[in-house]
């Protein structure tokens, strides 16, 4: 089996002050910060979740992408059948270096467990599976840079070999660059056309936004 | 007494990152897990490290935990008997 049946039925952009759904802009705030803009796209969407604003910034930043993605979604298939897949550059650095300075003092020594709690990458999936009900396999691949090969070869091998009957799958990276969130929904249908086969190419050629229609 | 609870409401929010509550949305004698502010087990641990930090003060048995943590008046209680 290749991947003649799979498509991309939804993806989602979060990227510098820009929000981008299927092809269509769902919110632009080019002159904020980062963390204003998660918080402002997480109140657009009026998704009721308090837990949100527990989270640290990485967590923010792929639960509200995953909030994005399955907005107009409905998923038909069984809890264990829904599987994640996500990959990132610097892990949970952002994370690691506040709970670093929080153990740097001697004198002042209180290691906050909220904040040690995301001081692994994989734990985004775990929010996103936690809101959502998700049981099927998770896997989280670190690499330099999005690495559409691994996220199109792992998905396949899982949709293909009965794992799981739909791959959320994805980049979701912060760094000293800004934070950038790439997902994207992968299910087994025959209705879509042939630019939204899986494949490396076309998750390559949605992640550089060259379908954005405004 | 209102003091305590007060500051306690205010570093609650501060310590658990309960961005979308403002002091009065914390009811004094409310469960603070469960029903109440439907706190986990990580926010037990960040109130015991709140207690220690902002307060100096420890569990001496931690099966009064339940008791202590059960709402912001038995915290604003044990901080308050620990003065004496």
């Amino acid at each position: 089996m290749g991947t003649e049946n799979l498509h991309i039925t939804s993806w989602v952009m979060v990227r510098n002050g820009v929000a981008v759904q299927n092809d269509s802009l769902f919110l632009e705030m080019t002159d904020t910060d980062p963390l204003s803009f998660i918080k402002a796209l997480y109140k657009q969407i009026k998704c009721d979740y308090p837990k949100f604003y527990k989270m640290d910034n990485l967590c923010k930043l792929a639960f509200i992408s995953a909030e994005l993605l399955l907005k107009n979604v409905k998923l038909i298939y069984g809890s264990d059948e829904i599987a994640v897949v996500l990959s990132n550059s610097s892990s949970s650095f952002d994370t690691d270096k506040t709970y670093y300075q929080s153990v740097g003092d001697k004198s002042n020594y209180f290691p906050s467990p909220a904040v040690f709690v995301y001081t692994l990458p994989n734990i985004m999936m775990g929010e996103i599976c936690i809101r959502h009900q998700f049981l099927g396999e998770n896997a989280f691949f670190i690499s330099e840079v999005f690495n559409s090969g691994i996220l199109s070869d792992y998905t396949e091998n899982l949709l293909n070999s009965g794992k799981a009957k739909c791959v959320i799958t994805g980049w979701v990276e912060i760094n000293e660059s800004g934070w950038d969130a790439a997902l994207f929904l992968i299910e087994r249908t025959a209705k879509e056309n042939e630019e939204k086969r899986l494949s490396k190419e076309h998750l390559n050629e949605i992640y550089a936004l060259k379908r954005i229609t405004k | 007494m209102e003091d305590i609870i007060a500051k306690l409401k205010a570093e609650i929010i501060t310590q658990l990152n309960l961005e979308d509550k403002t002091p009065d949305d914390i009811h004094t004698d409310a469960p603070l897990f469960g029903d109440g502010l439907g706190l986990d087990s990580i926010d037990a641990l960040e109130l015991i490290v709140l207690l220690e930090k902002n307060y100096g003060l420890k569990l001496d048995k931690p099966e009064d935990g339940k008791e202590v943590f059960y709402s912001v008046k038995s915290l604003a209680d044990f901080i308050q008997s620990k003065k004496k």
